[in-house]
């Protein structure tokens, strides 16, 4: 599976590496990548991935970073878990959150 | 221009950047710092003298930042550790890695070879902020002196606030020696942990209410988040049977009724039976480790699934659950404790489930009849931790002994039990022992240690010496790296592979030369005075104990397995409603 990702990042000696340093030791391939310039605080980065492990996990991981601001999957809607091939519930229900 | 140099300000007086750290660290509460000197350190380590700060020279990086990873759980403010440039900061990366796994608070600064020489190859030069990457919570190079204030401000707060971990300080030495008086702010943005989600804590309550067999599975985080007293309210309100990781092991008292014991890899079989058979399954602060899990696909195969954390990367990361409740943990529990109350919907338990949790934890209660005549480390293990009114705190190495603590020792805290759960790091025991104590003195410190675990840092020994720290160790010696042994007897066809340690010194003689008194056991009668002895007024004492070197940890689910295939066991239990 293919995620399209726009990361916004801190302007932050390490941000970018640490962000695709994270993409690939969670089981994603990094397809490209494009970083674009540093304006002041911030800076934008798009990355196309592929693998199999759910993308919206990947998601939350890299807005555990300090460095990240937000990330965006404009190609995906949100969802939990949902391509989680370990186990299917039996319940079907939708798991609740609250985003930080 | 970027934000950060926008607020330029000025300090009244010029401070070096060393000066500037020791400031900023005091400012921060730090009292005590672990570390070892260097080349590229040395103006901080300058600096260091008579600033108010306590420092402990350990004998190698890696004792200091595991003691800072332990002083940082006790306290659950971070353990401060530093070190030189390469080599130093390389010795530190087991303990970063450590504190990383496990979640804990922690600083650790290295000294760096001055910014023009970075990227030379200059002498004691390595990239530890490249090095640390994945295993740090963030880090950072200090680039200008002006900065540090409000650099070293966010550290703290980053490696304490939300889920906790380690944060890297890389300090060239150039920096440490530059003098000024600027001031450049940085815009800390202070995390807040989100509420619970509101249709979260109804759909959890609803499903707890309408369970029939619950279980609720306390992990690591419970500690972390000083969530004790809500668990603990949570749980016994409701009468909800309980188990535990390794991690979270005292989070309930462990003589506690309600209490099926450690589950996992080598937990107890009701934990185990519990977990396999429930119909919801509430995970508190856990992260589903597959130590815990055993195979993931038939984890609690029947269970619906709550799952609380702070953390929204660990929701769906391993097991997607049913309801994820992403927050602190005490005002999650007491949202649904609100909730339950308001609209009459308690969690229930039904009578039979409430009464095969009891028959299996009488049918799975630990047994201490062990055929052999040498000493038998469980029930030496249960001893020592009965010893006082109330249990010592253990720092445990990694292996076989490591295992008996968690089964059988008795905890009444969280906080009673150090261990290198996410890492398994050998040699973490003797260090994280002596940084417990400094960072609770009135507490008896016990470091269990096997003869394996036990050299990988025996050069501690001088730092309890030298600031007569009172750890009393007991170390289990069966002449083998044990744990290993044991899966090399049960998974490779019994084919020992350099494990053998029978040429291990002379325990003993290694404490004395230290000038730390020591005495060797190896018969069962020999136990209970020894213990008197061990335990008793003298300060820093080590416990050298002989036991057979066959001995293996029971029950195992072995690598690949689902929990319920236990072996050293009766076999997988079923609950079939019939209890009555
Ligand atoms: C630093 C490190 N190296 C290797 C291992 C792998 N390992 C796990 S347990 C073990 C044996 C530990 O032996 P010992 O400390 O004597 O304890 P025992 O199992 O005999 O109780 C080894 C080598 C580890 N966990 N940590």
């Amino acid at each position: 599976m293919r995620h399209l990702l726009h990361i916004q990042l801190r302007t932050a000696e390490g941000a970018v590496i640490r962000a695709l340093g994270l993409i690939e030791r969670r089981g994603f391939r990094i397809e490209t990548v494009h970083a674009g310039e540093a304006q002041g605080d911030g800076q934008a980065m798009t990355v196309t991935v592929s693998g199999e492990r759910p993308a919206d996990l990947l998601q939350r991981q890299l807005e555990r970073l300090h460095d990240v601001l937000w990330v965006d999957r404009p190609d995906e809607a949100v969802q939990w878990g949902g391509q989680d091939s370990t186990h299917t519930t039996t319940s079907g229900a939708r798991p609740f959150t609250s985003k930080t | 221009m970027s934000l950060l140099q926008q607020d330029k300000s000025h300090d009244a007086a010029p401070r070096s950047g060393s000066r500037r750290m020791i400031d900023a660290l005091k400012r921060n509460g730090v009292k005590h710092i672990f570390g070892y000197p260097g080349g590229a350190i040395m103006p901080l380590y300058d600096a260091l003298v008579d600033s108010g700060l306590t420092h402990y020279l350990c004998r190698h990086e890696q004792g200091a930042a595991f003691a800072a990873d332990a002083y940082g759980r006790v306290t659950r403010r971070p353990g401060v550790c530093m070190a030189t440039s390469g080599p130093g900061a390389t010795n530190l990366v087991t303990g970063i890695a450590n504190a990383f796994m496990d979640s804990v608070p922690m600083v650790a600064i290295t000294g760096q070879v001055p910014s023009p020489l970075q990227g030379t190859d200059a002498f004691q030069e390595v990239d530890i902020f490249g090095i640390t990457l994945p295993v740090v919570k963030h880090s950072y190079v200090v680039r200008d002196v002006a900065e540090i204030d409000a650099l070293v401000d966010e550290a703290f707060h980053v490696a304490t606030s939300g889920r906790p971990g380690p944060v890297l300080i890389d300090f060239p030495k150039d920096i440490s020696v530059e003098l000024s008086s600027d001031l450049r702010e940085r815009p800390l943005e202070r995390f807040e942990a989100p509420e619970p989600d509101a249709e979260a804590i109804r759909a959890a309550a609803e499903m707890l209410a309408t369970a029939r067999r619950p279980l609720v599975i306390g992990g690591g985080g419970i500690a972390i988040s000083d969530s004790v007293a809500a668990f603990r309210e949570f749980v016994r309100r409701y009468r909800l049977p309980v188990t535990t990781t390794l991690k979270a092991m005292g989070v309930i008292p462990t003589d506690e009724e309600g209490f099926l014991g450690m589950l996992g890899m080598h937990g107890n079989e009701a934990a185990n039976h519990a977990v396999q058979n429930c119909d919801v399954l509430m995970v508190v602060g856990g992260r589903f480790d597959d130590r815990v899990t055993g195979k993931l696909s038939h984890f609690a195969p029947t269970a619906r699934i709550i799952h609380m954390d702070i953390d929204p990367a660990e929701v769906a990361k391993l097991r997607r659950p049913d309801i994820a409740i992403v927050g602190e943990l005490t005002p999650a529990l007491e949202a649904l404790e609100r909730h339950a109350d308001r609209h009459d919907a308690a969690p229930r338990v039904a009578d039979s489930w409430a009464r095969q949790c009891a028959a299996w934890r009488k049918e799975f209660a630990w047994r201490y009849d062990a055929p052999g005549e040498g000493i038998y480390a469980p029930r030496l293990l249960r001893d020592l931790s009965r010893h006082g009114d109330q249990p010592p705190v253990i720092a445990c190495d990694v292996g076989q002994h490591q295992m008996w603590v968690a089964q059988h020792c008795r905890f009444t805290d969280p906080l009673q039990h150090l261990t290198s759960g996410g890492l398994g790091a050998m040699g973490y025991g003797l260090p994280a022992a002596i940084g417990a104590k400094i960072a609770n003195p009135d507490a008896m410190v016990v470091n269990v240690s096997g003869d394996g675990s036990f050299m990988m840092n025996v050069q501690e020994l001088a730092t309890l010496k030298r600031y007569g720290i009172d750890v009393r160790i007991v170390l289990i010696d069966n002449s083998m790296l044990g744990m290993v042994r044991q899966w090399q007897k049960l998974f490779f066809d019994g084919k020992y592979s350099e494990v053998d340690l029978s040429d291990n010194p002379d325990f003993s003689r290694v404490a004395e030369a230290f000038g730390i008194r020591a005495r060797s056991i190896g018969r069962p009668e020999q136990v209970d005075d020894a213990l008197d002895w061990l335990l008793g007024p003298d300060g820093p004492a080590l416990l050298h104990v002989k036991i057979d070197p066959e001995e293996n940890v029971w029950p195992l689910v072995p690598p690949g397995s689902a929990n319920h295939q236990m072996m050293g066991t009766g076999g997988p239990r079923q609950f079939d409603g019939m209890m009555t």
